[in-house]
This record gives structure tokens, C-alpha cells and sequence, in this order.
């Protein structure tokens, strides 16, 4: 009898630990970008206090300093212009290519494959100085042109990727039985694969949008003065003197809200597109 | 399985003799891009480490002047110590980030109230920008009012007299935890998917023939997630190897040459000093290692287990 209670007592105590454990982990992960949500709205003069002031009236002090006074706003639209010129030419160009890898045998198509991957995977510094120079030539430096392009090294490679995957989980069957009923093949691939493989359209594209946002190395290098993306004026904020962390915080805000969001919606593909198709989670 | 889901394309097409394009129609605008994205920068990368460059004068070819890059390069003593603080970052983050990712799994392969959202809230630093992940941390361990600052390391009485980012251990040790905040939740997910998926059967088995619970771990649960692992390890190496967004924000390499890793190194040696016919002898000296290191963990990744 006793010894049951304490068996259960011990059960009871191992949950709780557990429970708290858990919730250590969590915290863990989201302290830090809880706090530079709070940092960007809280008031400069207490911004720097010690002990820290936990209770204050948010502001939005920062952000119309950052973005609207200082013209951050621009920087914010080079970043979209850029992600969202990128997502959609991968999405265009890269969902047939997905497609053929998918469905048909290629010549040495698994050496092109490897290829592919190899673009995702080379280090983007090694890639970057001879796109300077070439964008050099090419007056392609500092221009959204230039850039996107760029960007489409790692996105249109991890796309073709990401989605040969998903293709490949759509039974070649469904086309054969469409063809048989008089499709021709360009209809079963629009008319079958492609509704069929919707969801992971939108689970890659959000992806691609969410690795060009964040980039940072070829922004710097390539894009100069008019088409500095959101990540590349941070750096130079915080090596001037008098920082002003509280616009700091705004701009990394700003950063990763979005992404904070998207996420959401990718959750169910999130192990998919973090391993390349790898492993399907 | 890879075989089933192809359709033949002679059986499909029959014999008309147009159609058998169609497969390579469908790639053409694809590899066109990735042929003048990632080839050709590759082929000029080579092109220009054997000549002489002028920054002022771009769009012309230098003079071909043999390997003096390379051997200028290998003059540059930070380079070796560029390569020798990447490595140390490697090795030791990368290694960090799977033994804790797997204890996190482990902690979270039971069923608990908003178990979902508990995980997204956990893999989001996996995917945030690395240059927002620097300012969050710049913030929390500001000097002397950043929230862990203050409220952790003050209390017992830590970093009172060093700057965190002014002394080199220190900055290098800061650099290192922060990619273990960032990455760890990437293996704790594919952890997590890995422990999924494990099959039941063998663990009943092992169960009635009274296997222990390290046997159960060690000869069962390891070789069942190895591919797992061999997959996470693959990519981590090959991102870790790369780390530039992070330090450059942190400490752009600093102080001194304590923090600057490969990337860093080739960033400032070209931008900052210039040098940049050395630099491209530099690119193809990353592509070499980087190759040697991604080939052979891909050949046997795919040898053994036709993951990708």
C-alpha cells in the first residue's frame, strides 16, 4: 500500500520534472527573440537601466525613427523586392525542372543532380568574389537585377530539391490513368501533378523566400549602396559610436518577424526543407 | 522506389521522336540559370587566380602571372589561422549541437499539452536570420546593461572585469555557444523526426530477451537513427564550415584574429584589403577543401543509405 503511494508520488515528481524541463527547453529558444521583440519597443530612457525595467508603456518610438526619419523603409523594400523577385522566378522556373527530375529518367541525370546540390552547398564567399568581379563587368553590381540572380544559386537549387520529393510522393499512376483518358503529358503534369503537389509549391516557395530574406553575404557584397537589403545595414549601425540599440532592435525586428509567422505556415514541411528532402518528418 | 515512381519515357512517348526532349524542356531554364549562377563564377574563379587583378579596372583580365596567388596566399599567416579557428569552431559546435539536440529529443518524445507549438516555438532560431540572431545576442550580453548580462553573470560574478567580445578565448567561446543556440534545434528536430519513425518490433524483442537499457540504446536506437545522424552531420559540417553572418555582426573577427574564420578571413583579405587576384587563388583553395570534405561525406551518405 505505502509503497504504491510512493510510486506514485515518484511518478507525480518525474512529471513535473519533466514538465519543467520542457518548458526550460522552450525558453531556452524563445527568450532571446522575445527579447528583441520587447527591446524595440521599449523607451530609450530606460532601455539601459540596470536592474532591468520589466514593466513599461510600449513605444514605437524605434521603428518611426528607424524607418521612417533615418529612411530604413527603403531598405525594408530592397529586402522584399529581392526575396519576393527571387521566390517567384524559382517557383516559375524551378517547379518544372522538379518535375522532369521526378518523373523521367535524365542522362546522367544524377550527375547534374549532384551538381544542383553542389550550388546550394558551395560557400557562398567562394561564389561571391567572382560574381563581383564578373558583375563588374557585366554592370550588374548594385542593381536588383544582380542580386536576385545571386540568390537564385542557393534557392533555385534547393527548390528543384525540396520538390523533386514531394513530386516523387504523387503516383506516376494518376498520370498514366489521366494520359490513357486522352491527356496529353503537358496536361497531366498541370492538370494532375500540379494541384496534387500544391502544398509543397508553397512549403519550398516559402522556404526560398525565407533563406533569401535572411542572406546576408551576397547582399554585402553585391549590393552596394542602392539595393542595401535590411540585414546589411545592421552591421554598420552597431560599429558606429552611440549605437542606438532600441532602432537596432527594431530593424532585427523587422528581420525576423516575418519569418516568425511564416514558419507557422510551414511547419508540417519544416523537417523536409531543413534537410534538404532528406529526412520527411 | 525511386525506379517505380519514374515514368518510362520511351512508354509514355511512344515513338514520336520530339516529344523525347520534353524531360530536358522542362529542365532547360533551370540548368541555364544554374549554368551562369554557379558554373560559370566557378570557371572565372579559376580563370582569375592565375592572373594579376586591378580592382580600378575590373571588366579587363589581368596578366597571367602563373601561381604567384597561391603562393602569396600561403605567405598570409592568417590564413593558416583562419583555418585553424574554423576548425576549432567545427569541431567543437558541431559536436555540442548533436549530443544536445539528441537529449532535447529525448526530453520531447512523449506525448504533453501543445507539443506542436512547443517545438515550433524551439526550431525557430534554426531559421531566423543570423545577423538578427547576432543583435539579440549583442543585446542580451551588453556591457553593462544587457538583460544575461546584468541578470545572470553579474550575479555571480562573471565577466565583472573582461569584455565578453574584447578578449579572445572569451570572444571565441561566445561565437561558438551562440552557433550552439542557433543550430541545436536543427538536430533536436531531426532527432525528433529519427525517433519517430523507429520501429516498434525490434524494441519488444529486445525487451523479452532482457536486453539492458544502454544495450537497447547502444545496438538498437544508434544504428536505427545513424542515418540521421550521418544526415545532420553532413549538413551542420558543411554550414559550420561556412560561418561568416554571426562573427562578422559579433566581432567581425576579432580581437585581433582571435574569431576569424575562413569565410571572414576571405571577406576582409578581399573588401577590406583589396588583394583580389589572391583572393580568387583563396576561392578555389575553399572549393578544393570544401569539395574534398563534401564529396567524401556525400558518397558515403549516399553508399550506404541512398538518402538523397
Amino acid at each position: 500500500m505505502t509503497q504504491s503511494n510512493s510510486l506514485r508520488v515518484f511518478t507525480r515528481l518525474k512529471t513535473v520534472a519533466l514538465g519543467l524541463l520542457i518548458l526550460a527547453v522552450v525558453a531556452n529558444s524563445l527568450f532571446p527573440y522575445l527579447w528583441i521583440l520587447v527591446s524595440s519597443v521599449k523607451p530609450t530612457n530606460i532601455m539601459y537601466s540596470t536592474p532591468t525595467v520589466w514593466f513599461f508603456t510600449p513605444t514605437a518610438d524605434h521603428y518611426v525613427s528607424a524607418f521612417g526619419d533615418k529612411g530604413f523603409g527603403v531598405n525594408f523594400m530592397n529586402s522584399m523586392i529581392v526575396s519576393v523577385s527571387t521566390t517567384v522566378l524559382t517557383v516559375l522556373v524551378g517547379t518544372p525542372a522538379a518535375y522532369s527530375f521526378a518523373r523521367f529518367r535524365i542522362a546522367a541525370g544524377d550527375h547534374i543532380f549532384l551538381f544542383i546540390l553542389s550550388t546550394r552547398m558551395a560557400p557562398v564567399i567562394s561564389l561571391a568574389i567572382p560574381f563581383y568581379v564578373i558583375y563588374a563587368g557585366l554592370n550588374l553590381l548594385n542593381t536588383y537585377t544582380g542580386l536576385i540572380l545571386a540568390h537564385l544559386t542557393f534557392n533555385l537549387s534547393f527548390y528543384i530539391w525540396i520538390l523533386r520529393g514531394f513530386f516523387r510522393d504523387i503516383p506516376a499512376e494518376l498520370e498514366e490513368t489521366a494520359m490513357i483518358d486522352g491527356f496529353t503529358r503537358w496536361q497531366a503534369f498541370t492538370r494532375i501533378s500540379l494541384p496534387l503537389a500544391r502544398s509543397g509549391i508553397v512549403a519550398a516557395g516559402i522556404f526560398s523566400f525565407i533563406f533569401s530574406w535572411n542572406e546576408f553575404l551576397y547582399a554585402l557584397i553585391l549590393g552596394g549602396g542602392d539595393v542595401k537589403t535590411l540585414p546589411v545595414i545592421i552591421p554598420s549601425l552597431i560599429n558606429q559610436r552611440g549605437v542606438e540599440w532600441g532602432e537596432i532592435a527594431a530593424i532585427g525586428s523587422v528581420v525576423i518577424l516575418p519569418i516568425l509567422i511564416l514558419v507557422f505556415l510551414v511547419q508540417k514541411h519544416i523537417v523536409r526543407g531543413l534537410t534538404m528532402g532528406a529526412v520527411k518528418g | 522506389m525511386t525506379d517505380t515512381t519514374r515514368l518510362e519515357v520511351k512508354r509514355t512517348f511512344g515513338t514520336h521522336s520530339l516529344r523525347v526532349g520534353y524531360p530536358y524542356f522542362l529542365l532547360a531554364p533551370s540548368l541555364l540559370v544554374l549554368l551562369f549562377v554557379g558554373v560559370y563564377p566557378f570557371v572565372s574563379m579559376i580563370v582569375l587566380s592565375f592572373r594579376k587583378l586591378d580592382f580600378r579596372r575590373l571588366g579587363s583580365a589581368g596578366d597571367f602571372v602563373g601561381i604567384d596567388n597561391y603562393r602569396k596566399l600561403f605567405d598570409e599567416p592568417v590564413f593558416f589561422s583562419s583555418l585553424k579557428t574554423t576548425a576549432f569552431i567545427v569541431f567543437t559546435s558541431v559536436p555540442l549541437e548533436l549530443v544536445l539536440g539528441f537529449a532535447m529529443a529525448y526530453l520531447f518524445n512523449r506525448n504533453f499539452p501543445l507539443k506542436r507549438l512547443a517545438v515550433t516555438i524551439t526550431i525557430i532560431p534554426t531559421v531566423l536570420a543570423p545577423i538578427a540572431i547576432a543583435v539579440m545576442w549583442k543585446i542580451l550580453l551588453a556591457t553593462p546593461w544587457g538583460f544575461l548580462m546584468y541578470n545572470v553573470f553579474y550575479r555571480f560574478g562573471m565577466f565583472e572585469d573582461v569584455s565578453i567580445f574584447g578578449s579572445p578565448g572569451l570572444a571565441l567561446a561566445a561565437v561558438i555557444a551562440i552557433d550552439v543556440w542557433e543550430w541545436t534545434p536543427f538536430m533536436f528536430l531531426v532527432f525528433l523526426a529519427g525517433f519517430g519513425g523507429l520501429p516498434q518490433r525490434p524494441y519488444e524483442a529486445a525487451a523479452i530477451d532482457g536486453a539492458s537499457a544502454w544495450q537497447i540504446f547502444w545496438y538498437l536506437t544508434m544504428p536505427l537513427l545513424s542515418p540521421f545522424i550521418l544526415v545532420m552531420l553532413f549538413i551542420r559540417l558543411i554550414d559550420a564550415f561556412k560561418i561568416f553572418d554571426t562573427i562578422y555582426v559579433l566581432t567581425n573577427g576579432g580581437p585581433g584574429v582571435a574569431t576569424e574564420s575562413i569565410s571572414i578571413f576571405a571577406y576582409r583579405f578581399t573588401f577590406e584589403y583589396w588583394k583580389l587576384g589572391e583572393s580568387s587563388a583563396f576561392a578555389v583553395v575553399i572549393f578544393l577543401l570544401f569539395f574534398s570534405v563534401f564529396g567524401f561525406l556525400f558518397i558515403q551518405l549516399q553508399k550506404r543509405y541512398r538518402i538523397f
